[in-house]
């Protein structure tokens, strides 16, 4: 038994939550209100992969091993009375009375704080259901008040808690497409400071570049959340795949966070999925192994807007979900690995890491992308996400320098020198980034 | 294109030493005329087999290629006509064999059936255990991969699973999604149906696209003994021989075919009725993607009625220009219609007709040019819920949000029931907002819409406003209105031009004096010209004229 727990904290948590477990339930063959579905007789994927993500009761009824948290009530409400409101437990769901303002401070140390006591509670009662714990996945905004503020509270307080297990993020990172605050900047500068330290492996999420594969990929052209969620979902499912399906075919997500973190703070791979095709054009697309490996390495298919050709891999995993074969997937590594934008640092002995997950992804309802039956996820750590600090970073400083919004945080309680603290922390690991970037052999100078 | 090269370098290639034979004899017995054939994995149709005399010492082979621009002519050289091609002047070649007649190395050999799967799925298979009984089939020399390796030079690659993958796969019962696209299969089994249907016991998915299967009997015989085919994908093969056996029940369960780019309307017009019968009580879901169907041939799919079951159809890339009703009428239980990518616009559709039955239209990459269109639109699909309209004329210059935003709102004011529009679902408060948007800017007149129509009195009722206000906040108030103006019971009219900003009172003024009554002694009525015989009383003095909702043309009655 190797149970892991999802923690889903704030409002883009929450909903993103919804989306994972709406397609978790349809992949394994569970109905709405937690049952399995008719012509079962056990969930799909094998029981030991399927109890890590699903707890059973007594009655035959399927309960996730998910928690929500949010500080204030309307969107934890939605998942209450929505469809899936008899898939969950009332006590699996935690909220506030007050939200935190988009304020760091107030997820962090006011508001927030005020429910520490109430979620450590239920997350050791769940734990206790548990014979292994593996660990914990969180999903959460940067750039909200709760999400970041209580995101990184939780973070700190389980890694106390539950010193070795295991902490990995999926965090969406502020896009200004769909932004909500002037202080994400402040915030996401902030949480990735504080968690640098205690989560060990964080998947990031643009939403711009969500945003621009459903405008470009999937021919929305406005985008919803909605949307976006449902395609964040597809991602993080196949990420999880090899946690939540039987058989020594699926490795292990632990084997991969190995090779993709060298050191504890260069722990962002940057995530690609391929196929995204909407359902009119699925006709016009083979789909073959060979294509969907090319286009991982797209930048149009990444969940981070960073150019991977200016920067060097440290790692590249490959999940393949569904029918593929091996002489398909021989090919089609042997010809990304002969491409010129590969680059590979000098200090890493492993290439590519390769894994498959035998079963087919799944669509959730209404969803805009078309059935497929393979998919690929590619897991790459790759010092081109620098990209992505150095840009929040430019606007952190924008403000910074005037010391504009400050005050709302102060005024929570928080001292200023965190934000120099935390904005310094981030400019160390964009000098770390550079610096794994650099040949470690520099050539020699001809002439001195 | 990587694999397809992969695949040509691996193919055993054609090496027959039988050179005292005629070439064309060979030839024939190899490929007739209607035969499929692959030449560097490029799909084309053999239309012509013998001798040019562009290449005297040698046999010439005319094919017409699939890619309509993949050839060189019509089937015609040097003014003679060797064959006829349907798909136009680019879609023909003639190819040359070598002296001794055989094909060149270019023409992938065909495989059967079985082959393709041994050759897709096989890998895993020990073929020197003597019991495995596919031992004896599988002798095309398939090289086992042992291992998973792929050479990095100086890195190493780690691979999970892969090997197991191959075991598991190479027993083929645990195989519930076979795809065997690009493989050059052609109407050969390479064994026993029964052995096969054993075999495959739980196959679910099938996609055998792209291939050179030109003999519907092969699936109608392929489908009754998969007992769980349940969807099957049979894209770019071109079905020129409709064989024997379709009228006989198959028994399978497909809910899911795909018949895309099969080039349907070249096949004889009896050709879907009798190939897709044994179809017909189960399927759900057909693709007919880029067959080239237009508003003529529409008649080819009338069979499509007996498809009592049938709740999605997709005819995108086809050639329609318009919706024929009729006979999407006949087809009862379709919710989802997909037309995307043809060339449809409602400037001249018949409307009085109404498909209510359809719920989720697709018309991205269309030709609608008017907003009008869309009101078209409103009464055909009175149920619509989700429609894309995305890629139209009507759509352009949406680039911007605020532009976009203006298009969306005009959507969903012309069309109620509509909850998702190109993919994006709209809440009712959001509607609601979208709505009233419209509402204003046709009231400021920064959209031109018919005021009359039973739609704008919906919105009006819905939000509350009254229709006729709305003209107050027109900004053209000194502008006229030409009214004809009837005085009591003749026929003799005046026709006036009164601006909007006249009160009743002042009209009743000029009445009065025109007529010479007593200005209290008669009242005046207005009519639309549509409804001219519902008057309606001008009753309060101080109103303006311009509330009254009237425009050019509409009567003013003086009656005592």
């Amino acid at each position: 038994m190797r149970e892991v727990i999802s923690v889903n904290v704030g409002q883009a948590g929450c909903q993103i939550g919804n989306s994972c477990w709406e397609l978790y339930s349809k992949e394994h063959g569970i109905t709405e209100d937690g049952y399995l579905q008719e012509g079962l007789t056990r969930p799909k994927g094998g029981e030991e992969g399927f109890s890590t993500f699903f707890s059973e009761t007594g009655s035959g009824k399927y309960v996730p091993r998910a928690l929500y948290v949010d500080l204030e009530p309307s969107v934890v409400d939605q998942v209450r009375n929505g469809r899936f409101k008899n898939l969950f437990h009332p006590e699996q769901m935690i909220t506030g009375k007050e939200d935190a303002a988009n304020n760091y401070a107030r997820g962090h140390y006011t508001v927030g704080r005020a429910l520490l006591d109430d979620v450590n509670d239920r997350v050791r009662k769940m734990a206790d259901q548990c014979d292994g714990l593996q660990g914990f996945l969180f999903t959460h905004s940067l750039g909200g008040g709760t999400g970041s503020g209580l995101g990184s509270l939780l973070l700190e307080q389980f890694s106390n808690d539950y010193g070795k297990k295991a902490k990995l993020e999926f965090a969406v990172y502020p896009a200004p497409q769909v932004t909500t605050s002037v202080v994400e900047p402040y915030n996401t500068v902030l949480t990735t400071h504080t968690t640098l330290e205690n989560a060990d492996c964080t998947f990031m999420v643009d939403n711009e570049a969500i945003y621009d594969m459903c405008r470009k990929n999937l021919n929305i052209p406005r985008p919803s959340f909605e949307n976006l969620n449902t395609l964040i979902a597809q991602v993080v499912s196949s990420v999880t795949a090899s946690l939540r399906f039987d058989g020594s075919l699926n490795v292990d997500l632990n084997e991969f966070q190995t090779n993709l973190v060298p050191y504890p703070r260069i722990h962002f791979p940057l995530v690609s999925y391929a196929p995204v095709i909407s359902k009119s054009r699925i006709t016009h697309e083979a789909n073959s192994v060979a294509e969907i490996t090319a286009a991982c390495f797209e930048p149009g298919n990444q969940m981070v807007k960073c150019d991977p050709r200016q920067g060097k891999y440290m790692a590249t995993c490959l999940l393949y979900r569904g029918d593929v074969v091996n002489r398909d997937v021989q090919n089609a590594v042997a010809v990304s690995k002969s491409k010129k934008t590969v680059q590979l640092v000098d200090w890493c002995p492993t290439g590519f890491k390769i894994g498959i997950c035998y079963q087919k992804p799944s669509q959730v309802r209404d969803s805009e992308l078309a059935d497929v039956t393979r998919a690929v996820c590619m897991l790459s750590n790759t010092t081109a996400i620098a990209d992505a600090w150095q840009k929040i970073d430019r606007k952190f400083d924008l403000m910074y320098k005037k010391r504009a919004f400050v005050h709302w945080y102060v005024s929570e309680g928080m001292e200023e020198g965190e934000f120099a603290e935390a904005r310094e922390d981030l400019a160390a690991l964009e000098r770390d980034y550079v610096e794994l970037g650099s040949d470690s052999f520099p050539e020699e100078e001809e002439e001195y | 294109m990587a694999t397809l090269n992969l695949h040509n370098d691996q193919l055993p290639h054609f090496e027959k030493e039988k050179e005292n034979m005629d070439s064309i004899t060979i030839l024939e017995q190899e490929y007739h005329i209607g035969s499929r054939i692959s030449i560097d994995s490029q799909l084309a149709t053999v239309r012509f087999i013998g001798h040019i005399p562009q290449w005297p010492n040698n046999t010439a082979i005319g094919i017409e290629w699939d890619d309509e621009e993949r050839g060189k002519n019509d089937g015609s050289l040097d003014g003679i006509q060797y064959f006829e091609t349907n798909g136009g002047g680019k879609s023909g070649s003639f190819m040359k064999l070598d002296l001794q007649g055989r094909k060149l190395k270019k023409f992938n050999q065909i495989r059967s059936l079985f082959d393709g799967l041994i050759y897709q799925y096989g890998s895993g298979i020990d073929f020197n255990d003597e019991s495995n009984d596919k031992k004896d089939i599988a002798e095309n020399g398939n090289q086992l991969l042992d291992k998973f390796y792929v050479d990095l030079g100086t890195r190493v690659m780690e691979s999970y699973g892969f090997e197991k993958l191959a075991r598991i796969q190479s027993d083929f019962k645990n195989l519930d999604v076979v795809s065997m696209s690009r493989l050059c299969i052609g109407n050969e089994f390479g064994i026993s149906l029964e052995k096969l249907g054993k075999m495959l016991c739980n196959l679910q998915t099938l996609d055998l696209g792209f291939n050179l299967i030109d003999n519907w009997n092969v699936i109608v015989e392929l489908t009754a003994h998969l007992r769980n085919l349940v969807s099957i994908t049979l894209n770019g093969n071109r079905f020129n021989n409709l064989g024997e056996s379709v009228n006989i029940y198959t028994g399978s369960k497909i809910q899911k075919m795909s018949l895309a780019f099969c080039g349907l309307v070249y096949n004889d017009t009896k050709f879907i009725e009798v190939a897709l019968n044994p179809f017909s009580k189960t399927v759900l879901h057909l693709n007919l993607a880029a067959n080239k169907f237009n508003n003529e041939t529409i008649n080819l799919l009338s069979s499509l009625s007996k498809f009592s079951k049938l709740e999605i159809l997709d005819l995108s890339y086809n050639d329609f220009i318009q919706i024929d009703v009729m006979f999407f009428k006949t087809l009862e239980s379709l919710k989802t219609l997909n037309l995307s990518h043809n060339r449809i616009h409602f400037g001249d559709t018949v409307t009085g007709q109404k498909l209510p039955h359809i719920t989720s239209l697709d018309l991205s990459g269309n030709q609608i040019r008017e907003w009008d269109e869309i009101d078209t639109l409103r009464e055909l699909f009175p149920n619509l819920e989700s429609i894309k309209l995305i890629d139209n004329p009507v759509f352009e210059g949406t680039d911007a949000i605020e532009a976009l935003d203006v298009a969306i709102g005009q959507l969903l004011s012309r069309l109620p029931n509509v909850t998702k529009v190109d993919g994006t679902t709209y809440t009712q408060d959001q509607r609601k907002n979208y709505e009233l948007y419209f509402i204003s800017s046709v009231s400021s007149n920064r959209i031109k819409y018919n005021m009359k129509s039973s739609n704008w009195i919906r919105l009006c009722n819905k939000h509350g406003i009254s229709d006729k206000q709305q003209s107050k906040l027109s900004p053209n108030l000194h502008d006229g209105i030409i009214l004809d103006v009837f005085f009591q019971d003749s026929l003799a009219f005046k026709q006036m031009v009164l601006p909007h900003c006249y009160t009743v009172g002042k009209l009743r003024g000029y009445a009065s004096r025109k007529l010479g009554f007593n200005v209290l002694d008669f009242k005046l009525y207005f009519a639309f010209v549509e409804t001219s015989t519902q008057l309606e009383v001008l009753k309060n003095d101080q109103e303006l004229l311009g509330r009254f909702n009237l425009h050019d043309g509409d009567f003013i009655f003086v009656k005592q």
